[in-house]
């Protein structure tokens, strides 16, 4: 189908209730080579009807907080708070908690076929999914409910489709089909966790339409946990960028694309490739991230900034609003002066 | 100067320098190049057709991307120039020298002059190799004397930006840009002319891929390489590519200068592969024109009867099933062609489309 | 959800300090040290017994049927051996015929295997079928009938056991050189112009041999077995010579004199626990260096 790019709508009052908000969550995993400090104090809001972006570089702790914050994680130390419309959901008994994930907040993951089961039909799982919320649910009922969901998801022949296992689909489909089970037990919140890296572009922007058309249409919160920074300017209101385990910068998409603050969300920004301009990709940000077993002292980033002065190594800097967004930067924003 | 085909002499001078005028004349033809891959479904045999009748010149010192989604035959394409897999048929020809029809030890000789970089610089590098002895192998296969490897090895990594202490690690002390570095350094150990970058930054993070990117173009000015650069990052291969190759179901639908490509693209698949590409800036990302397919990528088993992207075209006839569109001239600049019996810009497309009538041709029965 | 994805930790470590720096490698640590250590103690006794031990292996030194004591720890047998002697001796016969034999298998296997995986083809097909045919019996019942076949004696034992152990390796191998061949690396080892020669000595057998090296050293302790076994049905080593087999069907008619058959018993016990300690450790080992 072909359509007009249809601009997100932008929502998000910041007068309404956070539906999710995560205060100073910390995660910390145990490893051989000592503690790695994944998550450093993240706080977030999320508010119904919008699309907030979660961005980073592979293992910059992105995925972990949304993990930790559902109780995905095994073997690690989560602290800090995380409340789903002020019910606490670390430390919630699995039993209570199940009835938030899956019900209230679910997750789609990058890899569809590692996540599917490969030996159930699609129908069956989701009828799994249904009946894991709504056990009176007849097989009837959530076999009809499979179809229209398969169906809603633009899945043709989606009474065929049912009967398929997941190795009959194709990647774009099988992503389909994980969207499919995440909204079957109409979410608030839906958070999609790197949901097209794996598959090609058009497949990509199939599945981005789909995203955004159904967060319209049943007013789910998006989370977008994504490292590609062209797929959030098509699909986000926010945008949250994180770096070692904190946020470094966050604020509406428009304003962090047009003026960026933080000298990583600026490094990043320059040294993506854009289609309709050619040019030298400029290598803004020398290095890499450094590990979660050993930061270095103060800003995390400092290493490899090219603003960095020497207080940036002695304090880590605090995130501070400015005109445009807020920012976690001794130079961009030192904490003494604005405030 | 194993090549037989070589006209100029040998040269003690590390870098190939080619003449001035090189530019102009293809390194590299490539001519009705199929690769049919034999499987087995369902119990009965059945032919992969992943690279159909394809053909396209690469010329000394440029880059050509040939670009497309997963399935589109990009990879096997040049993994069969260099014969990592064997053609089915076509042909290859290198300065004058069909590849394809060299046995064996001949085919080792040309490939001094034909390299590759794979995707995944931690798989296609040998795990328990030195960098050191891995950047020698290369010359010591072709005969290099001993002391002139050891000063050329230490050439090479200050060519991709390393250090000498890097010589003597293992693959896996590195971290996935500088292993890169290293796969590159390889490839050129020998002076190659012409390189194949498959998919050479996909696997990097976003702020690595502009480095290697930065390095490939400047390697590319400094010693006159021709690559044939294979990508499936659109926004990554306009930032390097001279031309460009659009592949659809293995065989190219639209070639061209970038500039041209990108900018005037004429075929319907080229126009909604370009379209689908996000821009990292929301003003511009939300005022695009985006084409968003229907349906799915039909199997290269059983591909479509004449225009292999009917079957997801908007602009699809009758006549699209019954004759198979060929590359022609567009008329838009010197060698922009393209393979679709209704070409046309962008602003033909209709708003609005339904599902086209062979929508779910592939279908996983 | 009901189906939730096995979640792989998505931290960032450094390769160097993932295993912990300096920490000794898993076949010299835990089980694998005390499995080495027995096998060391193993061999300087099979190579320095003549040197110290008082009594000779084949010779009467006291009455029958002795049972342990201070003089003879494992008691006498029959014919007024001292057990012990005779035990440790039986190590100068298991160890070099386990080595021999493993050795040849090694190689007779690393040869086809390597073959049949890296050209594939007919002469895959051809290898494989034999291998498969081969394999299809039980190991002990085919190396019967070659024992059989060729005479008992502890040489012909040998001869039937490494036609019986080598498939083994070359299925091993060649399972190994297939995965090993399709890696990029070697894909790039082509495309520099390697001859087929260097690139499977260079680049597919330094990455393939791992599980052979495991499984041979594992089976060790299974060759020591089966030339027990051999023995204990005739077929090996015949009486009087000390061979733990041997000595087990000597005991075996001195049903009440338990220490006869014990002794040996226990020296297969030990050393075949040995060998999967330290084969177990090398595996873990190897397992570290390849997902790395």
């Amino acid at each position: 189908m072909i359509e007009q790019a249809v601009a997100p709508v932008p929502t998000g009052a910041p007068t309404a209730e956070p539906i999710l908000r995560l205060r100073d969550l910390r995660v910390t995993f145990d490893t051989v080579g000592g503690p790695a400090r994944a998550v450093r104090g993240v706080s977030l809001d999320v508010f119904p009807g919008e699309a907030v972006a979660v961005v980073g570089e592979s293992g910059s702790g992105k995925s972990v907080t949304m993990l930790a914050t559902l109780g995905l994680l095994r073997g690690a130390a989560v602290s800090g708070s995380a409340t789903y419309r002020g019910t606490e959901l670390i430390g919630l008994a699995p039993s209570r908690l199940r009835h938030v994930r899956g019900a209230k907040i679910s997750m789609v993951f990058q890899d569809p076929m590692t996540s599917l089961n490969p030996v159930l039909t699609v129908g069956r799982q989701l009828d799994m999914v249904m009946r894991a919320h709504n056990p009176d649910m007849s097989k009837k009922a959530t076999r009809a409910r499979a179809v229209d969901l398969l169906d809603q998801v633009a899945i043709a022949q989606a009474a065929r489709r049912c009967d398929a296992y997941p190795h009959e689909l194709s990647g774009g489909m099988r992503q389909r089909v994980m969207i499919a089970m995440a909204i079957a037990n109409e979410p608030e919140v839906l958070i999609a966790d790197e949901p097209t890296t794996a598959l090609d572009v058009t497949v990509q922007a199939q599945i981005m339409d789909l995203l955004g058309r159904l967060q319209r249409e049943r007013q789910l919160s998006l989370v977008l946990i994504t490292h590609d920074l062209g797929v959030v300017a098509g699909a986000a209101d926010r945008l949250a960028v994180m770096y070692a385990g904190k946020l470094v910068e966050h604020g509406t998409v428009p304003s962090v694309f047009a003026e960026p603050g933080h000298p990583y969300t600026r490094g990043l920004l320059a040294c993506l490739p854009r289609l309709d301009r050619r040019g030298e990709m400029q290598a803004a940000i020398p290095g890499i991230p450094p590990s979660p077993l050993s930061l270095p002292p103060g800003c995390p980033f400092a290493p490899r900034c090219p603003d960095a002065v020497t207080a940036c190594t002695e304090h880590e800097p605090v995130l501070v609003r400015t005109a445009t967004s807020t920012i976690a930067c001794s130079v961009h924003a030192p904490a003494a002066v604005v405030r | 100067m194993i090549d037989p085909a070589t006209t100029e002499p040998a040269t003690s001078d590390p870098f190939v320098v080619a003449r001035p005028d090189a530019s102009a004349e293809p390194i590299l033809s490539v001519r009705h190049l199929v690769k049919e891959f034999r499987v087995r479904e369902r119990s009965r045999h059945a032919v992969v057709h992943a690279v159909s009748d394809v053909s396209f010149d690469v010329l000394a010192g440029q880059t050509l991307a040939l670009v497309g989604e997963s399935g589109c035959g990009k990879s096997t394409t040049g993994r069969c120039i260099l014969r990592l897999t064997e053609p089915t048929s076509g042909q290859v020809v290198f300065r004058g020298q069909d590849l394809v029809t060299l046995g064996a030890k001949e085919m080792r000789a040309a490939r001094r002059h034909l390299q590759i970089v794979f995707q995944d610089p931690q798989a296609s590098l040998h795990p328990r190799m030195t960098v050191r002895r891995m950047l020698a192998e290369p010359m010591k296969v072709h005969g290099e004397p001993p002391d002139r490897v050891v000063a050329r090895v230490d050439e090479l990594i200050s060519l991709v930006q390393l250090r000498p202490e890097h010589l003597d690690r293992y693959p896996h002390e590195f971290s996935g840009g500088q292993r890169q570095r290293v796969g590159i350094a390889r490839a050129l150990a020998i002076s190659p002319a012409l390189l194949v970058l498959d998919e050479p930054v996909s696997a990097l993070d976003v702020s690595i891929q502009a480095e290697v990117v930065r390095l490939l173009a400047d390697l590319r000015t400094r010693l006159h390489l021709a690559y044939i650069f294979i990508a499936h990052d659109l926004a990554v291969v306009r930032q390097i590519a001279d031309r460009v190759a659009v592949m659809y179901l293995g065989k190219i639908v639209e070639i061209g200068a970038a500039d041209h490509v990108y900018d005037t693209p004429q075929h319907p698949y080229t126009q909604a592969l370009l379209s689908a590409v996000p821009i990292p800036d929301p003003a511009v990302q939300e005022s695009r024109r985006r084409i968003v397919l229907s349906g799915e990528l039909p199997s290269p088993i059983d591909p479509p009867s004449g225009c292999r992207f009917r079957t997801r075209c908007w602009r699809a006839e009758q006549r699209c099933t019954d004759v198979e569109p060929v590359l022609a001239r567009t008329g838009l600049g010197s060698d922009h062609q393209v393979a679709c019996h209704f070409p046309g810009d962008f602003g033909d497309a209709p708003s609005h489309l339904e599902p086209a009538p062979t929508f779910d041709a592939e279908a996983g029965s | 959800m009901t189906a939730l994805p096995p979640i792989a930790l998505p931290v960032v470590v450094e390769p160097r300090t993932r295993r912990g720096r300096g920490r000794r490698p898993a076949w010299r640590r835990g089980p694998a040290l005390v499995g080495l250590v027995v096998l060391a103690l193993w061999v300087l006794v099979a190579l320095t017994l003549p040197l110290w031990t008082p009594f000779g292996p084949l010779d009467p030194v006291d009455k029958r049927l002795l049972s342990p004591n201070a003089h003879h720890w494992l008691g006498t047998d029959a014919l007024g051996r001292d057990v012990f002697t005779r035990v440790l001796w039986g190590a100068r016969t298991s160890l070099p015929v386990a080595a021999i034999v493993i050795l040849a298998a090694v190689i007779i296997g690393t040869i086809i295997g390597a073959v049949s995986g890296f050209f594939g083809g007919w002469i895959d097909a051809v290898l494989m079928r034999f291998v498969d045919i081969t394999m299809a019996f039980p190991p002990i019942l085919l190396a019967m009938a070659i024992t059989a076949s060729l005479g008992p004696s502890i040489r012909n034992a040998v001869i039937a056991m490494i036609l019986v152990w080598w498939p083994i390796y070359a299925r091993l191998l060649r399972a190994q050189v297939i995965a090993v061949r399709q890696r990029d690396f070697v894909d790039s080892a082509v495309a520099i112009g390697a001859s087929r020669w260097l690139i499977l000595r260079r680049y597919v057998l330094p990455m393939s041999y791992t599980p052979v090296l495991v499984n041979a050293t594992m089976d060790f302790g299974q060759v020591v077995l089966l030339v027990a076994s051999l023995s204990f049905i005739g077929l090996g080593a015949r009486p009087p010579s000390p061979e733990w087999g041997a000595m087990i069907t000597e005991g075996a008619t001195n049903f009440y004199q338990w220490w006869i058959a014990a002794g040996p018993g226990l020296a297969i016990l030990l050393v075949v626990l040995a060998f999967n300690f330290v084969g177990d450790g090398l595996r873990d080992t190897f397992d570290v260096r390849d997902d790395s």
